[in-house]
């Protein structure tokens, strides 16, 4: 509008520009975290930020050795595998393979060894995870059950609709949602033709007296005390246990500032002028 | 019945009902009470006209009393009962208060937040008011900002863990300082400071309503005053403090005072982000500890609230006046 005013350069022009640009990614950085984050997975979460999402995830996961293939050599029983063979780890890797980067025989310490390091099995013999997921189990007698192995393996990104599916379809969503729409529909209109019909009167013919001016004042001061906050009111709904008009205390907590605040500031305005 | 069904028969009582008073009141005033027609017309017609306007007064009045005066009246009458609320106790409710240390911080950490809030969010709102002003992707750059103001208050604070998160691989400003070898904190832990760390979600909320609001001021300065400055040789500043600024300093006013009165109210982000520990209570989250415990306290606090925000509040609809006029 003021385009071709004097007094404009160049390098303020870019100035400004920068310090905008800066100012809404700042502004915008929590959202975009958020954003991000509810399309990840819970585990993917919690184990990288949210500006790694589309670089891999180092995750725990685990494993049980079947004690099936074993066979016997020089004297001890040997079991080999592959932990990213198990079916179960199918969902993370879906081509049976990976990189494992430390492993463990315990739960309260899944990474205890540097993959590829010989560790020492509980029950007697040793264990050896290497990189490509490969392990081999020497034992001096056959194992009754195979032991559960834990690795650190790195992931895959991976963004998924599982969250929005889940809350979507979570028991009482619908109701929630219903109920929003119920208590926010009616509380802008009414208000809304409350207060310009309040307007029109200010207006209207043969209509003076301070009467309703009064009445506008005294709701304006009224506002005041409105910001009590909302708990004020459902503090003396719940003491005097009025007739459930709203439907209900959440109902009487949602509408009342609305309908308050807005018709009652509103009211004031028109009042004024 | 389906929920579904319950709403919309809700929503139409509820609209419905609204429509079909002013509808149905104003049709029986002019047919039926006072029809205009008949021997008395003259007197009829004035008379329905003398009775109109409060008829349309009164849902708002009634409105005003069942929601304002009543919970105002009735709230105060509770706070002078104990927690049983059959014991009338005076002010006790109020001693005690006063009484309290933590009520004590609470009132101080909430005078921070009247002072430093509206404070930054009106800088802001203002300083991006101007500086989109004139940008060719000015529009967009005021939607992004105002977006923050569509979230609710524990939304905003759920969004906020994702910066003050005391684990590196989720909160951003810890992430930063693993990335630099410092020690990981707990932003919200570390005492008085936290206060403003808590502060500021509420400016990244309000910012947006501080730059609509001043971005519709400034548009409205008459352009000869600031074409008259530049060519008087004012620069950028001296055009913003000297002619902008004092032009809608109403405007500021009420944007200001409106945003501490909505401080006062706010006890989402304290009591989602820290539950008014580490010394970070504030009067309606400290009023929130009471409310299911003992109302009779939790009323007392609701009316220091509003006793102190009275007076922002008169002085925000006198200012809002003045600019009507």
């Amino acid at each position: 509008m003021m385009d071709n005013i004097a007094g404009q350069n160049s390098g303020g022009r870019v100035a400004v520009n920068i310090t905008v640009l800066v100012l809404v990614l700042l502004w915008l950085l929590p959202t975009v975290g958020l954003f991000v984050s509810s399309f990840r997975d819970r585990d993917q979460i919690s184990n990288s930020g949210w500006w790694l999402a589309p670089m891999a995830v180092d995750l725990n996961f685990r494993t049980r050795v079947a004690t099936d293939g074993a066979r016997e050599e020089g004297g001890v029983f040997v079991l080999e595998g592959n932990v990213f063979a198990d079916p179960a780890l199918a969902a993370n890797f879906p081509d049976g393979a990976g990189v494992v980067a430390a492993y463990g025989t315990r739960a309260v310490a899944p990474t205890e060894f540097v993959a590829g390091a010989v560790s020492e099995l509980r029950g007697g013999g040793t264990l050896v995870v290497a990189r490509d997921g490969s392990y081999r189990i020497e034992a001096p007698e056959a194992l009754e059950r195979g032991p559960t192995l834990y690795f650190e393996a790195r992931t895959p990104p991976k963004f998924t609709l599982a969250n929005y599916q889940t809350v979507l379809f979570a028991d009482g969503m619908d109701r929630a949602f219903i109920n929003t729409l119920t208590v926010t529909i009616p509380a802008t209109i009414i208000p809304y033709s409350d207060r310009s019909l309040c307007g029109l009167c200010a207006g209207m013919d043969g209509f003076s007296g301070p009467g309703p001016v009064d009445c506008g004042r005294g709701g304006a001061v009224g506002c005041a005390a409105a910001t009590g906050a909302c708990a004020l009111v459902a503090a003396a709904y719940r003491y005097w246990n009025w007739p459930k008009l709203c439907g209900d205390m959440a109902g009487a907590y949602r509408l009342w500032p609305a309908f308050g605040g807005v018709s009652v500031a509103q009211l004031h305005g028109r009042f004024a002028t | 019945m389906s929920p579904v069904l319950q709403g919309i028969l809700t929503i139409i009582i509820g609209v419905g009902g609204c429509v079909g008073y002013f509808y149905g009141s104003n049709l029986l005033l002019d047919k039926v009470i006072f029809p205009a027609r008949g021997a008395n017309i003259g007197r009829n017609i004035n008379r329905a006209n003398q009775v109109r306007p409060w008829l349309f007064l009164f849902p708002a009045v009634f409105a005003l009393g069942l929601y304002l005066a009543y919970p105002v009246v009735g709230s105060f009458w509770r706070s002078l009962f104990d927690r049983s609320g059959t014991n009338f106790i005076g002010l006790g409710n109020y001693v005690d208060l006063f009484r309290e240390g933590t009520f004590r911080v609470a009132v101080f950490n909430n005078l921070l937040w009247v002072l430093v809030v509206p404070a930054l969010a009106t800088f802001f709102g203002l300083l991006i008011a101007q500086l989109t002003d004139r940008l060719s992707w000015g529009n967009i750059a005021k939607s992004l900002i105002f977006m923050p103001m569509a979230i609710s208050f524990v939304g905003a604070s759920l969004i906020w863990r994702f910066v003050y998160s005391a684990n590196p691989d989720i909160g951003i400003i810890n992430a930063l300082r693993d990335s630099l070898g410092l020690e990981v904190l707990d932003p919200l832990q570390v005492r008085f400071w936290n206060n403003f760390f808590l502060m500021f979600i509420l400016v990244w909320i309000q910012t947006g309503f501080a730059m609509v609001i001043l971005s519709a001021a400034l548009r409205g300065i008459p352009e000869e005053t600031i074409e008259a400055a530049i060519i008087d040789g004012a620069n950028p500043f001296q055009v913003f403090f000297k002619i902008k600024v004092p032009q809608i300093m109403g405007t500021i006013v009420v944007v200001w005072t409106t945003i501490t009165i909505l401080v006062l109210k706010v006890f989402d982000i304290v009591y989602t982000m820290t539950g008014g520990n580490f010394g970070t209570h504030i009067l309606p989250s400290y009023m929130m500890t009471y409310m299911f415990r003992d109302d009779g306290r939790a009323t007392a606090v609701a009316f220091v609230i509003m006793l102190l925000v009275l007076p922002v509040m008169i002085w925000n609809i006198r200012q809002a006046r003045a600019e009507m006029r």
